[in-house]
């Protein structure tokens, strides 16, 4: 430690500069050493290769450098530097975030300039969570980007953007993004604190971080959404969230999220009242059929038999006359072969995707059935299942667990069964917590307003007291 | 918590692999469309059942390929259950009971004490209370399920379809499902009552491919070059559902027949809406029940207490149907003519249920004695004991309000060419 | 430590319907009260003011001792042994309503709905659910009562409006003739003395947020409760008489059973299981909650989740046990000759001493509570 605390002062000399520099760097290729001469004494560039603008070095650096009118003053030549730095690791670091250091003869601080310039993907729209209103721009992996989308929708000084670098190797730049007066102090510090117990090599997408800081490790929910729109998160900022914006990555964490928001889209604020609460009861309902169906169709089909209507019941018992497998069995099978599918369609290349989905039709739908492998009743019951199970992306994990547990309840103990497994999945969803905050506790009378149903944008005065708990009016009243 | 749950989930599926227990398949399951019910003098019950064959049900044409829609099994024992059980013998399928449409109990069973049978039906787990109890007329009641139906393939549906349909509409049958008779078994001072089917010969030609030709040929060569009925086995019945069996307590007393029904619809205000014929000589005029609402009462028709008075009040929204020649609707008191006419039918007709109940069966199916239970309990306490004799010879006194609300789209009967 | 989990006054009353209207869900008991007959409804409503009258002493010492826990409560007022004594009493108690309710419910989930189920996979669906929940806490009962109990009162209003057409009001008649005033009164006091709910309040009053009023809040429940069990019973009298109610093990089920509407609802008593079970859940995890917190708090212990698994276990295999495993000892239960006889001591004798030890003791108790109100909240 001691050794590396001396060479980490930046020495005075150029050439021990040099030294230094490509000691740390050792002979990466992609890393530009450019030492040059000035009137006042020897200057060195060190920046990497593909990250920064040439033309730019050129136009802001080296020219005032060379300049006859350079008077040794290193800030005051180069107008685009942000910061001075005195140790060693602090250049390396800024180097690697695609700054340029500038080293001067005799100076024992080198000035970094931010001329990063490198490839990226343009702001496009999202692939999932689709609008037809609102707009249509996504983050980008760039981190600048997304938070310049940020900053454009909320033109607050209040809006703070905090950077936090995670990552032994990666190094990786997060920024968490709130609204300083709205948001949950409570959250933001616990969001801090762990973020800041994070100790790990690589922080690839903010995948790795949502996994780390969750207090939810083994749950099926992890209480921390994730958008690739900037208007959903600005909203999400806006109601006293924290929004963590990882480099590298278009995914945007909101912390927290409550069970509720899972069936709410931006377009729900966009479209009139009504539309909009009966979409998010349609939401719910889904939900509701993507969980239960396979469970509670068991259920009724090997239990409770006197409740269907007599003709289908006439018709499923010839149906099924002819298939080898109970209905249990029946519909697990098939809900395995549709995850199939689907785990092929997502992989797959477009092109073959849709031949994929042939095949699956054909199969799942007609062949299958005419083989006598599978009843159509059973079908039925797991297309719905599929369908419904699109409805709601971000439940996935939940809904597959849950459906699976309740199928092999609702299959071994009928609705005695269901009802436990619904106890279970209760208790689970309520006493899951995030970040302190109670996933499903959106039910209080102002709260209530915007879960399942939304009323009019007038009359949603208060932010969700779950989340907001300091300034909770967003409308005042009208006079 | 998640290891408890991945416990759970463990258990679970343990669970399904050792078998669930009280699972039944669909496809192993026979279902009941309705049963008959016989218990003979040597205390012996036979139990008829009809089951459904989900194979060959569906469209008519699907039933071409020769597979009867129904199957009929029987078994005999010495206890319901154990006659049940014994038709299963037989089976493949396990009986599933659980959407059994009716109940038939042959006369000399219902005779007897069909009460005490019903405590299987609610206590067995598969069983319940919904189906319909029916008294089946007839000698042969095994020839019940040889008999042609409607449009229905089973028995049990035939009836259910014509509950579902007809109940509100012809009003000259009851249906009373297994929970509504229990009820009135335990209710005071009301005898419970039954439906009624009957088993009578088809000597109409019913249409389409169920007519090959009945014992009256003459019917039948009308129609092709026509097969002779060739004597008793091509012996065709149906099923006629029409009156009702009076109880007192258990046992079977009698059958009112469809006049007499219909009378007691009106009492219990049961009655959706029925048409009523009236007479007289050539000139018919047919009048439609709107609303029909009767309350009974019970007092003590002397101070002693000993005799019963039954009081009869019905007051009935009707409306022309068919008007004859000397109807105006018009006019006042021509409706009111027509009016009391009417009220002078309806009169008779109650009168004549009320009578058959007092004198031929002493029965009190109608309810009295729980109107009176209703309003004077003082009293009821004191007729309680005997209320079966003080109702058979109480006095009856009816009185009827009807009024002519609607006379339809016409205003003068097309016979008047004036 | 971590922060006591929050109440909101609506779950508390949730919590206390739902356990009450369990037993009037599961069989009715009150149908076999004196009178037992048409006027059963009668007594429903004067059960409510033997209720009240019941739960008067307890209430009193839930207000006196806002912010107390149930233990604290009982050590103040009778000492540290007699207290701890107490503490046992009442979680004996709870471990009986435990075992009754865990051994009613397993018996008739065997008799109604699955019928070749071993008794122990029975147990086994229920005390997972129950053990998992109610290690969970109070904060967690609370909300999964917020979601159950309002899901039942639908289940409860849906069977009403379907059979609401066939309600025969006369059936209801004569009012209150063939029944005399003593009988009623007796069959009230039996209702009454079954409603234990009171133990409720009393034990998570503790996890109530400050401002909410505990008095309003049981009349609220106790309002809901009759509510609900007014729609359970109605239709049970005006569809199948008191006499044959009588008969059926649970009237509840077969009209359930026998309700229609729209030609394809039929035979739908599987709705009311699906609502009948969760709710019955709910109340044994209420008890095993307030069985296993009395206990682990009169044994100092940290947190309540120790005796949980436990108590579970036992009352698991309590029904198990060959003596017990009989329709005929859940008709013992249900009959006037036990739960009265034990929820009264419980509800009414006890808490009554208590009452009269906290009057004789009364300066000393008041500067404790006096002091405690200063260190709870330091700000007010």
């Amino acid at each position: 430690m001691e050794k590396k605390k001396i060479k980490d002062e930046i020495p005075g000399s150029i050439e021990k500069c040099q030294e230094a520099v490509k000691e740390i760097f050792q002979s990466s290729s992609d890393i530009v050493i450019d030492t040059f001469e000035t009137i006042k004494g020897m200057a060195m560039l060190v920046y990497v290769d593909g990250l920064i603008d040439k033309n730019l070095v050129d136009r802001d650096i080296i020219a005032p450098l060379k300049s006859i009118n350079f008077e040794g003053d290193i800030s005051a030549a180069i107008r685009c530097t942000i910061a001075d730095v005195d140790n060693m690791s602090s250049v390396t670091g800024q180097v690697l975030q695609g700054n340029t250091a500038v080293f001067f003869e005799g100076r024992k601080k080198v000035a970094i300039a931010d001329l990063k310039s490198f490839q990226m993907r343009s702001v496009e729209p999202p692939d999932a969570e689709a609008s037809i209103r609102g707009p249509k721009e996504g983050f980008t992996e760039n981190l600048r980007t997304n938070t310049s989308l940020l900053r454009r929708k909320i033109r607050t000084p209040d809006l703070i953007m905090e950077n936090i670098t995670i990552g032994r190797q990666t190094n990786t730049v997060i920024t968490l993004a709130y609204i300083r007066g709205i948001v949950n102090t409570d959250v933001l510090d616990k969001v801090k604190y762990r973020l800041s117990k994070i100790d790990v090599d690589s922080i690839m997408e903010s995948g790795y971080i949502e996994q780390y800081i969750t207090e939810n490790g083994f749950s099926t929910i992890s209480g921390i959404g994730i958008t690739q729109k900037p208007d959903v998160a600005a909203a999400k900022i806006l109601e006293g969230r924290v929004a963590v914006i990882c480099d590298g990555t278009p995914h945007v964490l909101t912390i927290p999220e409550l069970f509720i928001e899972n069936i709410q889209t931006a377009e729900d604020y966009y479209n009139r009242t009504i539309l909009s609460s009966l979409l998010r009861l349609l939401r719910v309902l889904g939900l509701f059929i993507s969980v239960m169906l396979p469970g509670l169709s068991v259920a009724v089909i090997t239990y409770n038999q006197e409740m269907m209507p007599a003709v289908f019941f006439q018709n499923l018992i010839v149906s099924t006359a002819k298939t080898p497998l109970p209905a249990g069995a029946e519909i697990f099978l098939l809900i395995l072969m549709f995850e199939l599918l689907r785990e092929a369609g997502t992989r797959l290349p477009k092109a073959v995707g849709s031949a994929i989905t042939i095949v699956g039709a054909l199969i799942i739908g007609e062949a299958a059935v005419n083989a006598g492998i599978v009843s159509a009743p059973a079908v039925i019951i797991v297309a719905l299942t599929a369908v419904t199970s699109f409805i709601i992306p971000n439940l996935t994990e939940f809904t597959l667990v849950y459906r699976l547990i309740l199928l092999f309840l609702g299959g071994s103990m009928g609705l005695i069964g269901i009802g436990a497994g619904m106890v279970i999945m209760l208790t689970q969803l309520i006493s899951t917590t995030s970040f302190g905050i109670s996933l499903l506790d959106s039910f209080s009378k102002p709260e209530f307003k915007d879960s399942a149903i939304r009323f009019p944008l007038w009359s949603l005065k208060l932010r969700p007291l779950s989340i907001a708990r300091d300034n909770i009016v967003r409308k005042k009243e009208n006079k | 918590m998640p290891k408890r749950l991945f416990m759970l989930f463990c258990i679970a599926l343990v669970l399904q692999l050792t078998g669930c227990w009280s699972r039944r398949e669909p496809k192993t399951l026979a279902l009941i469309s309705s049963a008959l019910y016989d218990l003979n003098e040597e205390g012996i019950y036979s139990t008829t059942i009809e089951i459904i064959n989900p194979e060959a049900q569906g469209s008519p044409q699907d039933s071409g390929d020769g597979k009867s829609p129904t199957l009929t099994v029987s078994g005999e024992g010495k206890s319901l259950p154990e006659a049940l059980r014994k038709t299963a013998e037989s089976l493949e399928r396990n009986l599933f009971a659980g959407q059994t449409l009716a109940r038939f109990y042959t006369e000399r069973y219902a005779k007897k004490d069909i009460v005490k049978d019903q405590d299987y039906f609610l206590r067995d787990f598969l069983t319940d209370e919904k189906p319909l109890v029916i008294i089946l007329r007839g000698d042969d009641p095994q020839l019940l399920y040889t008999a042609t139906l409607g449009l229905s393939n089973t028995v049990g549906n035939y009836i259910d379809n014509l509950h579902r349909t007809q109940d509100n509409f012809i009003s000259t049958a009851v249906f009373i499902d297994t929970l509504m008779f229990l009820k009135d078994y335990h209710r005071e001072g009301k005898q419970p009552v039954a439906g009624v089917a009957q088993l009578i010969e088809d000597d109409t030609q019913s249409s389409g491919n169920e007519s090959k030709g009945g014992e009256d040929s003459g019917k039948a060569t009308m129609e092709s070059t026509g097969r002779e009925g060739s004597g008793k086995e091509d012996k065709k019945y149906k099923v006629k559902y029409e009156g009702l069996a009076a109880f007192k307590d258990e046992r079977l007393v009698g059958y009112l027949d469809a006049v007499e029904t219909r009378a007691y619809k009106i009492l219990t205000n049961t009655i959706g809406n029925s048409v009523v014929s009236l007479t007289d000589g050539d000139h018919v005029t047919a009048l439609h029940i709107d609303k029909s609402k009767a309350s009974l009462s019970a007092c003590a028709a002397d101070k002693g207490k000993k005799k019963a008075k039954l009081d009869v009040k019905i007051k009935m929204d009707i409306s022309v149907m068919q008007a004859d020649e000397n109807l105006d609707v018009t006019d006042f008191e021509n409706l009111k003519a027509l009016e009391d006419r009417f009220n002078k039918q309806i009169r008779d007709e109650v009168l004549r249920a009320i009578k058959k109940a007092q004198t031929e069966f002493k029965s009190d199916i109608f309810g009295f004695g729980n109107a009176m239970h209703a309003d004077r309990p003082g009293e009821w306490k004191k007729f309680r004991a005997n209320w079966d004799e003080s109702f058979s010879d109480a006095d009856i006194n009816i009185r009827i309000q009807s009024s002519i609300n609607r006379s339809g789209l016409i205003k003068k009967t097309i016979k008047n060419r004036a | 430590m971590t922060k006591k989990p929050l109440l909101s006054s609506s779950q508390l009353v949730l919590m206390s319907v739902g356990s009450a209207i369990a037993f009037p869900y599961t069989f009715m008991p009150i149908l076999n009260a004196p009178p037992a007959n048409q006027d059963t409804w009668i007594v429903l409503f004067v059960s409510i003011i033997y209720i009240l009258l019941i739960s008067t002493p307890l209430l009193i010492l839930i207000n006196v001792f806002r912010g107390f826990n149930v233990n604290e409560v009982l050590e103040t007022i009778a000492g540290r042994i007699l207290g701890k004594a107490a503490a046992v009493i009442f979680s004996l108690f709870f471990l009986f309503c435990f075992v009754a309710c865990l051994l009613m419910a397993v018996i008739y989930i065997n008799l109604f709905i699955l019928p070749d189920t071993p008794l122990w996979a029975l147990l086994l669906y229920c005390a997972i659910p129950i053990s998992y929940a109610s290690l969970k806490g109070a904060g967690t009962i609370g909300r999964l009562a917020f979601f159950i109990v309002p899901f039942v009162i639908l289940t409860v209003l849906f069977f009403f409006l379907l059979g609401v057409k066939d309600i025969d009001l006369g059936m209801l008649r004569p009012v209150l003739a063939d029944s005399t005033f003593l009988e009623v009164n007796i069959g009230g006091f039996y209702t009454g003395a079954r409603y234990s709910e009171i133990l409720i309040f009393f034990v998570f009053s503790y996890f109530l947020q400050k401002k909410a009023r505990v008095n309003k809040l049981f009349l609220t429940a106790i309002g809901v409760f009759a509510l609900s069990f007014f729609f359970i019973l109605l239709p049970i009298l005006t569809h199948l008489g008191a006499e044959l109610a009588r008969h059926a093990w649970n009237p509840y089920f077969i009209y359930t059973r026998h309700v229609e509407g729209y030609d394809f609802i039929e035979r739908v008593q599987a709705i009311n299981t699906l609502a009948w079970f969760p709710v019955i859940l709910l109340k044994l995890i209420i008890y095993n909650y307030m069985a296993s917190y009395m206990l682990s708090n009169a044994a100092n212990a940290k947190s309540h989740r120790g005796c949980v698994i436990p108590i579970s276990v036992f009352g698991s295999l309590a029904c198990l046990i060959p003596l017990l495993n009989k329709s005929s000892t859940v008709e013992l239960l249900r009959s006037d000759q036990v739960f009265p006889f034990v929820v009264i001591p419980v509800t009414f004798v006890l808490p009554l001493l208590l009452l009269i030890a906290y009057f004789f003791r009364r300066k000393k108790i008041n500067k404790i509570i006096e002091k405690r109100k200063h260190i709870a909240d330091p700000d007010v």
